[in-house]
Parts: structure tokens; sequence; C-alpha cells
């Protein structure tokens, strides 16, 4: 295959992307893949936006283009209160306004993070001001994973006590919410 | 506190020098932390006084963390632009520092193996860095500054999606976990393609020097995560363990094999490179990158003696425009940078 991106070389990656069961798949060649040409060793180093990453903007551009209503108009979100950005600028930059704007935008947000991460929810470090609640909202998540990989790999005993324990949690949780007997 | 540009060379990372494990592949890890402040705008959306003013807190806030004592602080506005790629160069900061230099701010540590970014992609990058392939030991590191910066900031956090980052990309953990790989075995048996793909289908970032016609140039790689969301730092960690560390192998294999295949083939290409670099009088940097790694090669071979701390990764720093630049106290055109470059590689091999 040719590289769709320079049009020249022999595309050795191949880039397969399925929006809304839509299958599209895109062949680049390393030197496309990689970016840039010239030679320094902040070009390894970099971090970040990689071509890599573009790429998936440009699809995630496409996907933001197809949020239709029932009328097959394309939606118009409102600014984020917070800090005034626009969803639309979000195609061009792949960046958010300010942290309030997860949560304006927290329907546009949800298929995107399924595209770049496997789970939509967060495991591990909780900071310590969030402390409570939070804490107990990652192990109820960490929990809830370990149970699907334990009926995956049909281990439905190690399956059981995890449910048990999640159930656990989850109560004590409930009980724990409610105001402090004096 | 003094000038970080004022004795440059002094001011080499250490981690780039040191032995570590597998550093005979790998040259360093480094692991990093994405911070914001909740509800202020992210760097890029930021207002002018809004920048100047996190800019300012996190400098302050940052310096006074313990692992911070004795480092230095520098300003990237009004930072010169060949100070901004000397810091580039010498890894400490991604190539993004300065190219957009609103209120941008870096603070080092004393032994430079950690770093903390003001504004750039995000509010706050803290950064630490070790030498070889260690992923737990540069988790640790990072980790334990991001513990004593609890105390200074409060984080923007969602229970559901964790760390909450300017790109959905480093959402969660906000954790980049990276190593620099030396892989001239792999690109040499023609296996580097095949084996950076099934990297890339793993979720797994791949850069590289890249010259014309997609050639290789100087078999240094760097290999991401990409995931940061629904899995734990020490996942992402443990993960970033099995699958770099098959390329490590894999790289070991390819240079027995390589070596095995056609040994005077390959003491012909190490010890030419190393002609060239004791004797050429103007030498581009792409050349020398090349050049350097084919005795890096020789080196972990045994064909050449090691050149031992100070030597290859030294010379693979000071090489580059900016340093060149920086050394001689002012902008040199491409001839005279080949000609600067050519002289400190001399400098160095000829008198091996």
């Amino acid at each position: 295959m040719i590289c769709h991106m320079c049009g020249q070389r022999e595309g050795t990656i191949h880039l397969l992307e399925v929006n809304d069961g839509l299958q599209k798949s895109v062949w680049l060649c390393s030197t496309c893949a990689s970016g840039r040409a010239d030679m320094s060793l902040a070009d390894v180093l970099g971090g970040g936006h990689t071509r890599e990453t573009a790429g998936e903007s440009a699809s995630l551009a496409s996907f933001l283009g197809q949020v239709q209503d029932s009328e097959g108009q394309i939606r118009q979100v409102a600014a984020c209160p917070g800090c005034g950005y626009e969803i639309k600028t979000f195609q061009d930059t792949n960046r958010l306004g300010c942290s309030a704007c997860y949560v304006h935008f927290r329907a546009q947000i949800l298929p995107i993070l399924a595209h770049y991460h496997r789970h939509a929810s967060h495991l591990g470090k909780v900071p310590q001001q969030a402390g409570g609640a939070a804490s107990q909202q990652g192990e109820i998540t960490r929990l809830r994973v370990a149970l699907e990989k334990a009926i995956q790999s049909e281990n439905y005993e190690e399956a059981a006590r995890l449910r048990d324990v999640m159930h656990g949690l989850l109560d004590r949780g409930e009980g724990g919410e409610g105001p402090v007997a004096t | 506190m003094s000038d970080f540009f004022s004795d440059c060379a002094s001011r080499d990372p250490h981690w780039l020098d040191e032995a570590g494990p597998s550093s005979d592949i790998a040259l360093s890890t480094r692991a990093r932390l994405a911070r914001n402040l909740p509800e202020v705008p992210f760097p890029h959306h930021g207002s002018e006084l809004e920048l100047q003013t996190v800019s300012a807190d996190l400098s302050r806030r940052v310096g006074r963390l313990a692992a911070f004592a004795g480092g230095w602080q520098v300003d990237g506005q009004g930072l010169a632009a060949v100070r901004r790629r000397v810091l580039q160069e010498k890894l400490l900061v991604s190539a993004r520092f300065g190219s957009q230099p609103r209120h941008q701010a870096l603070v080092v540590a004393a032994d430079l193996a950690r770093v903390a970014l003001i504004n750039e992609e995000d509010h706050l990058r803290l950064q630490a860095f070790r030498a070889g392939f260690d992923p737990e030991g540069t988790l640790a590191d990072v980790m334990a500054v991001d513990e004593q910066m609890e105390a200074e900031m409060e984080a923007a956090f969602s229970p559901e999606w964790g760390y909450l980052t300017a790109s959905p990309t480093n959402l969660g953990t906000g954790l980049r976990v990276s190593a620099l790989l030396h892989l001239p075995g792999l690109v040499l048996v023609g296996e580097i393609e095949r084996v950076l793909n099934a990297l890339r289908q793993l979720q797994f970032s791949v850069r590289g020097l890249f010259g014309e016609g997609s050639a290789v140039r100087g078999g240094l790689f760097q290999i991401s995560n990409l995931i940061t969301l629904g899995r734990d730092e020490q996942e992402i960690t443990a993960d970033f363990r099995v699958h770099v560390g098959k390329i490590i192998t894999y790289e070991r294999s390819a240079r027995n094999q390589l070596y095995g295949r056609d040994h005077l083939g390959v003491e012909d290409m190490v010890q030419r490179s190393r002609a060239i670099l004791a004797h050429a009088q103007v030498i581009t940097a792409q050349e020398a990158f090349d050049c350097l790694s084919n005795v890096r090669l020789g080196e972990a071979l045994g064909l050449l003696p090691v050149s031992g701390p100070g030597g290859l990764n030294h010379l693979t720093v000071h090489q580059q425009g900016a340093h060149l630049e920086l050394a001689a106290g002012r902008q040199l055109s491409g001839r005279e940078k080949g000609a600067a470059r050519a002289a400190l590689l001399r400098e160095f091999f000829a008198a091996g």
C-alpha cells in the first residue's frame, strides 16, 4: 500500500479505526508515521502529539463532526460555562479548555475515551485531598475490572469472592454517606 | 542560584552518563505525571494574566519541595532560542517547550534527574529520569515528587476519570513511561518495522530519528505507553516492562545474529565509523548520529573499548547544533557547525 499521507513511499504502518461500526483503514510510511525528519534527539524524546495521535485526532474530528441529533442535524453544543471553550476547537487542538470542560462536554468526551483507552474509568492514585469517597470509587472500579477478568477466564470461585467484596464495599459506602450518629 | 547555562557541560544529566540496567541498549528511562489546577484554563487556553499567575505560583511551590533543593529555576519567558534548544538537546524538555513560549518555566533538581515543567501542555508536568531500563525506579521517583507536591497544589481530579489533563490522551493517571533505546541490530537485520508495528498494536507510541527514504538514523527510538486511563500506575509500568523488555531481548539476539552472520562486515562498519569520527574535518549531525550509533554498537559487542561515563552519551548530546552554538558563544552557519562538530568528535576519538 502507498502511504496515505505523502502518497509516495510504501505504507508499512496500518492504522485501523472503527467509528459507529464504520471501519476506516489508513496506511502510513515510517517517515510520515514518525513525523519530523530533521535531526535532533529532541525529536526522539518529543512526547505529546506524535503523528500517531495526530492521526487519531483527525479521526476524532470526523467523529465529532458526525455527532447528530435525531433529525440528522449536527448538534450544537454550548461553550463551557467555566472557560468559554467550544468543543469544535477540540477538533483542531485535541485539547480541552479547563477541568470543568470534562463535566460540560461529558457526552462528547465519553466515546473518545473508549477510543484512546481501554477502560473509561480511573484506576490508580487518588490525591489525598480527594480521599474518602473518591478512593472508594477507585477501589470499586478496580474490583469491577478484576471481576470481569475472572468471569472471562471462567474462574467463578474468584468471581464470587470479588462480587462479595464489592457488594460489601458498596453497602458500607451507602451507609457511610448517611448522617453521623451523635 | 547560579545560571543554568553558565557552565553548560557541567549541567549534563547524570542519568545519561551512568550505567543502568540493560544500559547496553537502554540509554535512559523517564516517567512523567501530568497535573492541572482545577477550574483554571489549561495553558493553551489561558489568558496572559492566568498564565503569568500560574507560572509564578507553581514555580515558587515546586521550588520549595525537598526534591528540588539546590536545583535551578529556568524562566521560559524571554529565554533565547539557543538556550531553549540546549534544554531540548539535553533531553530535559520536550520539543514543545518553548514552541509556545507563554510563561513557561522549568524547575530542575540538583542531580538533573527530576524536572518540573510549568505551563507546557499541562499546568504541571513532573518528570523523573534514570539511567538504563528502570521503569519501576523512575515511577517511584516521580510518585515521590508528586506526594510532596500534594501538600502544595490541589490537582484537578475526578473519581471517574482520574487526573484531568489538557488532552484526553493523558487522562487518568497522567502517567507516561518512556525508554530511550538503541536498536541498531533490529535496524540492520531488517526486523525493526515488524517489531515497532507490534508495539504500536499494543498501544505504545514509537518515535525515532528518520532520514530520507524512511532510513533510520542513529538507531535511537523512544517508546512510551499510550494508555493512561483504566490501569493503575503499577500496571502501566509492569506492562511497559514486559513489552519493552521483549524489545531489548530481541535487540540482543539481533546483534548476535548480525555478528554471527557477518562479523567482518560488522567490524568494518564499526571501525570505519570510528575512523570518520576521529578524522573528519566537517560532519553533519546525521552522519555523526549514524557513526556514534555504530561505535556504540561496537562497544556493546566488545569490538571497541568502552568509552565509559561522559563518553558517547555526552558526545551525542554535545555534537548537536544548539550545544555547539552555546559553546561558540555565537550563531553558527551550517558549515561552521559541521566543522565545530568534527573538532569536538576528533578531540575525543583521535586521542583515544
